[in-house]
């Protein structure tokens, strides 16, 4: 019971993580229509920026988000400025392909800058635990699911309170009214690509207090996040919070009870039903 | 004997013809007499991604996993005793069937949808074969060297699969089939409303996407002569696939053909130099055609070889 218990709590405390990552996909995906295949080398990214400045200045991977919230979004805005937006009249596999293509040359570029090894970072706080009951939760994990669940709220707000939020609402809803009753349709895609970038990087940033990174890093998680986004509902911050959650639990459970080894088969096993269930309309 | 079949009877002829005559030149030795095994095999590669990912328009990031279940069957079977050229209809009709059970409720996708479904039934399957132990596991399977399985033996059949798979190409770009999904790539609902059973064909189609790659498999395992999860499933030998044929044409019958010698070439010489930055070339190459050349070479090629006839002519 006892087992159960915590494997549901490390479930859920990953879950939101796991939604977190996986939101600026969907935003990107609900605002613009294409599948961010650089989600990945976001990701990866923010995880090495993060353990960078660990290691060269000793910064605090929760203090990192302040910088790679920023670089993620002019990143990003720039990805979208100079290769999406020629393709915005192309079928969505096209960019699906051409962003590819920028994942390649990022994970190429970080073989170059930090080799293949495994790279990890230690806090003070890396390796504390607080006990709840019989549970015992690991402080990284929660501190991280806090910031996740912080995140989400941010966003909420800024989607439902400014004024850029109503316009990313207006262009995921419907471009063309959007456009014609004046909203800037070009540059809310760069806000949305930027927005989206900038959660995967500082997703890596919360990430790299339990996770080590290899270049290869984002694959696993692009895959993931895909699940979430798409179980979830793309833009439904609640759906893909659920979906997050359901997929971390359901992946503890799995390595608990039946193999560790089999942790992401779940995940894409469940991206493909979920696909297919969906029956998702035509492009 | 229609004039389309005869036509095709003699250029299968007229190729196979050809490559017999090159072949002395590329069994000189041993590193020539891979590059053609490698060239053959990324012809019926090729040929047969773009069958779905060309005509139907079908994007597929996941065909190591029919190429992984080819090249296990022949290296399973052989293990078991089998001459391994025997082993080859298995590794095909086995490919086809793992192809049918997953494409056929994928197939209903369509666009990126298809596309992302490809990724997670590809990695699952991976780390699937990963962990089973009677396949060897994560440390893959070692062939024996059989000494009649000759350099000539295995470039004969090598040479026998790619014709054939181009000619497989040609047919199925010619014949209902062909157009069916090429009405379903330009739009999937007249498709189905001019009467295209839509769900039927790509299903088919996939069931010769994956019987060929199967065969490709089982080729590779025979010349090769080791088999592991992470190459034979891994995501990058799918990836390769995709960046073959839009460098060559996609949706035409040579491109594929035209994509799997540059690929090679690339592969082999330019980026032998550069292992540094392979990922960046090829992610740079990927970008580059999309944005400049989404149309491969396929149609340079063609334009270049008209003003070579008008010359002539």
């Amino acid at each position: 019971m006892v087992d159960l218990l915590s494997v549901l709590a490390s479930g859920i405390l990953v879950g939101t993580v796991y939604a977190y990552m996986a939101y600026g996909l969907g935003l990107i995906y609900g605002v613009l229509r294409v599948v961010n295949l650089a989600h990945g080398a976001f990701l990866t990214l923010g995880v090495y920026v993060t353990w960078w400045l660990n290691t060269t200045f000793g910064m605090d991977p929760l203090v990192s988000i302040l910088i790679t919230v920023p670089l993620g979004f002019a990143l990003g805005a720039t990805v979208e400025r100079t290769l999406v937006f020629r393709l915005r009249d192309s079928p969505p596999v096209t960019t699906l392909l051409l962003l590819f293509g920028v994942w390649l040359i990022v994970r190429n570029a970080l073989y170059l800058i930090f080799g293949g090894a495994d790279r990890s970072l230690l806090t003070s706080y890396s390796l504390e635990s607080l006990a709840v009951g019989p549970l015992t939760l690991s402080i990284p994990r929660l501190i991280v699911s806090g910031f996740s669940l912080l995140g989400f709220v941010v966003l909420a707000l800024m989607l439902k309170r400014t004024w850029s939020g109503l316009a990313l609402r207006a262009v995921a809803q419907d471009r063309e009214a959007a456009a014609l009753s004046g909203v800037p349709v070009n540059r809310v895609w760069a806000v949305a690509f930027g927005i989206g970038s900038a959660l995967a990087m500082s997703a890596g940033s919360l990430m790299s207090l339990f996770y080590s990174v290899t270049p290869e890093f984002g694959a696993r998680f692009l895959l993931k996040s895909f699940c979430v986004v798409v179980l979830g509902g793309l833009t439904n911050i609640g759906g893909i919070l659920v979906a997050g959650i359901g997929l971390g639990i359901a992946e503890d459970l799995t390595a608990f009870y039946i193999h560790t080894g089999y942790r992401d088969v779940v995940s894409f096993l469940v991206l493909t039903a979920a696909l297919v269930m969906r029956r998702a309309d035509s492009d | 004997m229609s004039s389309f079949a005869r036509r095709q009877v003699l250029l299968g002829v007229g190729a196979l013809g050809g490559l017999a005559l090159l072949a002395p030149l590329l069994l000189a030795n041993p590193y020539s007499s891979r590059l053609a095994q490698l060239l053959f095999l990324n012809v019926l590669l090729a040929s047969a991604w773009n069958l779905v990912g060309g005509f139907a328009g079908q994007i597929s990031f996941g065909n190591a996993s029919l190429f992984g279940v080819g090249a296990y069957a022949t290296s399973m079977l052989w293990l078991a005793g089998f001459h391994p050229f025997f082993t080859m209809p298995a590794a095909a009709v086995l490919a086809a069937l793992y192809g049918v059970a997953w494409g056929w409720p994928c197939l209903r996708l369509r666009g990126p949808y298809f596309a992302i479904a490809t990724i997670g039934v590809a990695e699952a399957t991976r780390i699937v074969a990963n962990h089973i132990e009677a396949a060897g596991g994560a440390s893959g399977l070692t062939l024996p060297l059989e000494e009649d399985l000759g350099p000539v033996l295995l470039y004969a059949l090598g040479a026998v699969l790619a014709v054939a798979a181009v000619l497989v190409s040609a047919a199925v770009r010619r014949s209902r089939l062909g157009l069916g999904l090429i009405a379903l790539r330009e739009d999937a609902q007249a498709a189905a409303a001019s009467g295209v059973n839509v769900a039927r064909q790509q299903v088919t189609v996939f069931a010769i996407t994956a019987a060929l790659t199967g065969l490709a498999g089982g080729y590779y395992a025979v010349f090769t002569l080791y088999v592991v999860p992470e190459k034979v499933f891994g995501f990058d030998l799918s990836i390769s696939l995709v960046l073959m044929v839009l460098v060559g044409g996609i949706g035409t019958v040579m491109g594929p053909v035209l994509g799997a010698g540059i690929y090679l070439f690339l592969e082999q010489f330019v980026l032998a130099s550069l292992a540094d930055i392979h990922l960046a070339a090829f992610g740079a190459l990927l970008i580059f055609i999309i944005l400049l050349e989404p149309r491969g070479a396929a149609p340079r090629v063609a334009q270049f070889v008209r003003l070579i006839r008008r010359r002539a002519g």
